[in-house]
């Protein structure tokens, strides 16, 4: 398990990280999510050991990752814009990684690039940055860390590579012990693959969650209730997150179980009600406006 | 479990990756080395083939152009130094590179051995091969003996030693720096600046304090130059051709003492880099300075010096404080703005900082006036006699041999030297002089010329307490020839000033050539009518050569003088005339009989008439171009007589 302990890292005046607190669990796909600037980036360049935080620390179970060989032989980072040396092919680079990474596995390397149609012996400089992202990717995947730091990853693949890439991640994890964190500027990319959560704006972490547990404990209702006492009892008993009433149709984003609701819902004798499944990034908007954020800016 | 990185492979890895550098310094080294001697002997064997002789024998030019001694080799082997360390640790300026090197499972030592080792390699590689090429080529010229050879050897060990003093130079100043242009001025200013200030430090006291005495001939000058910057420490132990141990390739030959103090000097700069490397953030690459603190301190360091520059132009140009105070202050400001530009690269902060710029001034002003109007008193230094230990003087003349502490030949020409060689105890008169020439320097102070009266005696304060000072101020010609007269009447004192008084037979014995010249004279007029006693019986009778004869001998050269009068209205004419110069060139056999009559007349005349020529007698020792020589004129009777001999001899 990767613990961060109120990681603060500054660049001159800039406060890019706050006191960040998260777990990320083994074996799990864990989603980083956050605007431009919000420090993503930062946080994972401290995870994998390339930037010192002025406070707290990163620990690979329980070993602090600075400057530590144990900690970061178990970790590999992909930054956004990935390192090739100059003039380099797809092969000169696997050769490099079985040097800096010891359980690199060429050949299945050769096998994957071979199924991505990459080919290796071209230079890596004449490569589009989708496919310059794959070979990068496929790199991290067979050094077969336990840990597979992507920054921005899926960004500049095209839809089809997106979803291989997400089945790699997934077959890796049913193979092996493999934990990608996946940090992303957009929500819709990690929605369907990430277990784990966390949200990071101006250099702190709004929340850390699993994914399922937050999607089972919130929830979006319609209804119509006719007596305007009942409803504001509803509405008083329930932990309501947003609020929208049009004509007599009373739509609620709440917290809690969805038995739980249904039942205080159905207490109240409705004419109409409808418990409706939240998207991820309804989940998020609901939970950061409670949290005093303007989430239209944030997200999107 | 854990899976180490081999620091092998990963050596391996990165000189794999620096190919390109192997190939370009191979070709370079190849060029440089083996081509350049090759071409060398080549032109020396068409020589001897169109002409029948050559300038030098195979082994002389193989010897002449490999092995020690080169500067020019050396050059490369600095700018070698400064590529390798440039191509390895480049990663450092790129952030997308130290997030892929930085989050590897390695030590930020293993990972900085690694790069090291690797770079190191790929200089050692392709150098080695080209010292063995230049082997080839002397073998195959049959000109490679066993002492060229194993100097070339001892060369390459030394050519080792001054790249990783430079390539560990660069390590620093690439540490200390987070992008490519911060990095090139760092580099130069690790090897030039103290230099440069050494330099400007040597003008300020050429220009402001006129009694100093800088003494380029003196290898203390170099010696302390030497410590500036490694790459000032490699080219002085690459050019010491003239002391130590010369060896047959021409270059002293460095001991196991010059060699250690090289390793020293890679091994301190290269754990300086190293500690810097450890503590240097991630996130320095791309700014102007690693360390932020560091800015103003640079920025100082810079401005300074630039502001004395400055100064001192305006003090040659316009000689006006105004204008010196302007010209600090202009300059200084704009050092300042380029310097922040460089450190913001935004031109709306070339003005930030002020302070800055004020601290520089406040010190560039200080320097600079301190020098300007002698607030040391320098100018005017006299020590209590009671604290003085020895005195010399000397008015310099020629030149003389000195040997340094490992017995090589050294610049001979040296005023420190000189004055180091004769301190005198009994320095009465001489202190009466210095202080007479101290009230002089008071009251003309800013008076550059003080007519024919005065003439520069050379002193040297030896104090008490071991301080060293040495001056040469103005003295009344008249004063300084009694004080002389006095002092000469001594033995001993004239044989530390004219060394030749104690010459031996050790001494003789290893001069090999002596020649007198006489400016502007022609035989008549030096030595009178020939007369038979003087003619060689076995050589030509002189009376037997025709005047025209006389005057194409190859020892007398007629060269073209220009000539200036001044005519009653005050008008300067010229006009050319033509003046005869005398070359006399004495048999070693006639050594200890020149000698004899020499002493004889430094006895008998005053020092007056000793120094009134530009006329010299020169001994060259053991073959070398350096020579000790004496002032000779038409006083020196007996002297004359046995150049006559001489000359009518040759």
């Amino acid at each position: 398990m990767i613990r961060i302990e109120q990681v603060t890292k500054r660049f001159d005046d800039i406060m890019a990280l706050g006191g960040v607190n998260a777990e990320i669990v083994e074996n799990c796909i864990f989603g980083l999510v956050g605007t431009n600037g919000a420090g993503k980036s930062t946080l994972l360049r401290v995870i994998a050991g390339v930037l010192k935080p002025e406070e707290g620390q990163v620990l690979v179970d329980d070993v602090p990752v600075w400057e530590s060989v144990q900690a970061k032989s178990r970790i590999c980072f992909i930054p956004d814009t990935a390192m090739f040396f100059s003039n380099a092919t797809a092969d000169v680079m696997r050769d490099y990684y079985r040097v800096v990474y010891p359980k690199f596995d060429a050949e299945r390397f050769d096998d994957l690039l071979g199924k991505f149609d990459l080919d290796p012996k071209r230079k890596l400089s004449t490569f589009s940055k989708g496919m310059k992202k794959q070979v990068s990717v496929l790199l991290g995947i067979c050094a077969n860390t336990d840990y597979l730091l992507c920054d921005e990853t899926f960004d500049g693949l095209d839809p089809v590579m997106r979803q291989t890439v997400k089945s790699l991640f997934a077959a890796e994890i049913l193979n092996r012990k493999f934990t990608p964190v996946i940090a992303s500027h957009s929500l819709r990319e990690i929605e369907d693959i990430c277990d784990f959560v966390g949200l990071l704006h101006k250099g702190g972490i709004l929340f850390a969650k699993d994914l399922d547990e937050m999607k089972l404990g919130i929830h979006k209702i319609q209804c119509v209730i006719p007596d305007e006492i009942e409803e504001a009892a509803l509405l008083a008993e329930l932990e309501v997150l947003q609020k929208e009433k049009r004509g007599s149709l009373l739509t609620i984003v709440v917290r809690g179980s969805y038995d739980e609701i249904n039942w205080k819902i159905q207490a109240r004798q409705p004419l109409f009600s409808e418990i409706l499944p939240l998207t991820l990034e309804e989940i998020f908007i609901s939970e950061t406006e409670v949290a005093g954020y303007d989430i239209k800016n944030l997200v999107f | 479990m854990t899976s180490k990185i081999s620091f092998s492979k990963l050596a391996r890895a990165e000189m794999h990756q620096m190919n390109w550098l192997l190939a370009v310094q191979m070709v370079a080294f190849v060029l440089v080395f083996p081509f350049r001697t090759l071409m060398v002997m080549a032109i020396r064997q068409n020589e001897q083939v169109r002409y029948g002789v050559a300038t030098y024998s195979a082994a002389e030019e193989y010897a002449r152009t490999v092995g020690l001694g080169h500067v020019e080799n050396t050059f490369v082997i600095l700018c070698a130094g400064i590529l390798c360390a440039l191509a390895a640790f480049a990663y450092i300026h790129s952030q997308t590179k130290q997030d892929f090197y930085h989050s590897l499972a390695l030590k930020r030592e293993n990972l900085f051995g690694s790069k090291y080792v690797s770079s190191v390699l790929s200089f050692v590689f392709p150098y080695l091969i080209s010292q063995l090429l230049v082997i080839l080529v002397g073998l195959f010229y049959q000109a490679a003996t066993l002492k060229v050879v194993l100097e070339i050897l001892l060369a390459s060990v030394q050519g080792i030693l001054f790249f990783l003093c430079s390539y560990a130079m660069t390590l620093v100043a690439m540490m200390l720096t987070g992008n490519f242009l911060t990095t090139v001025l760092g580099i130069g200013m690790f090897g030039a600046y103290l230099p440069i200030m050494r330099l400007i430090l040597v003008s300020f006291q050429e220009v402001f304090w006129n009694t100093s005495i800088t003494d380029y001939a003196d290898s203390t000058f170099y010696v302390q130059m030497k410590w500036t910057s490694p790459w000032a420490w490699c080219l002085y132990a690459t050019g010491r051709k003239h002391s130590g141990t010369i060896g047959a390739t021409g270059g002293q030959v460095p001991g196991i003492g010059d060699l250690c103090q090289l390793v020293a000097i890679a091994a301190v700069l290269t754990l300086i880099a190293l500690a810097l490397y450890r503590v240097r953030k991630t996130e320095a690459g791309g700014r102007a300075l690693a360390f932020p603190p560091l800015e103003p301190v640079i920025k100082i360091l810079v401005m300074v010096p630039v502001s004395l520059v400055a100064g001192l132009i305006a003090n040659q140009l316009m000689e006006s404080v105004a204008f010196e105070l302007l010209f600090i202050l202009l300059f200084g400001a704009l050092s300042c703005m380029v310097i922040e530009f460089i450190y913001r690269v935004d031109i709306r902060q070339v003005l930030a900082h002020k302070w800055q710029f004020a601290i520089g001034a406040v010190i560039a002003c200080a320097i600079f006036f301190a020098f300007r109007f002698d607030v040391s008193g320098f100018n005017s230094y006299l020590p209590a006699a009671e604290d003085l230990e020895t005195m010399s003087v000397s008015n310099y003349f020629g030149t003389y041999i000195a040997y340094d502490e490992e017995g090589g030949i050294v610049y001979s020409s040296s005023l420190i030297q000189r004055l180091d060689a004769i301190e005198w105890e009994d320095f009465d008169s001489i202190y009466q002089l210095a202080a007479e020439a101290v009230e002089i320097e008071k009251g003309h102070a800013a008076d550059e010329d003080l007519g024919q009266d005065y003439t520069y005696a050379y002193f040297k304060f030896h104090l008490k307490n071991g301080k060293e000072a040495y001056r040469c101020y103005r003295v009344n010609t008249e004063r300084f020839n009694e004080v002389m007269d006095g002092l000469l009447q001594d033995e001993e004192f004239l044989s530390l000033y004219y060394p030749i008084c104690t010459w031996d037979e050790e001494i003789m014995s290893k001069v090999t050539d002596v020649y007198a010249w006489f400016y502007g004279y022609d035989e008549e007029t030096l030595f009178g009518e020939p007369d038979e006693d003087s003619i060689n019986v076995e050589s030509e009778s002189l009376t037997e050569l025709d005047e025209a004869e006389l005057d194409e001998t190859e020892d007398t050269e007629a060269e073209d003088s220009v000539v200036s009068i001044v005519d009653e209205n005050g008008d300067s004419w010229y006009y050319i005339e033509e003046v005869n110069d005398i070359e006399i060139n004495v048999p070693v056999s006639m050594l200890p009989e020149l000698v004899e009559a020499y002493v004889k007349d430094l006895k008998s005349l005053s020092f007056e008439e000793i120094r009134e020529t530009v006329n010299e007698i020169n001994f060259y020792y053991e073959q070398t171009f350096y020579n000790e020589s004496y002032p000779i004129n038409e006083n020196f009777t007996n002297t004359l007589e046995v150049l006559k001999k001489a000359y009518y001899e040759q």
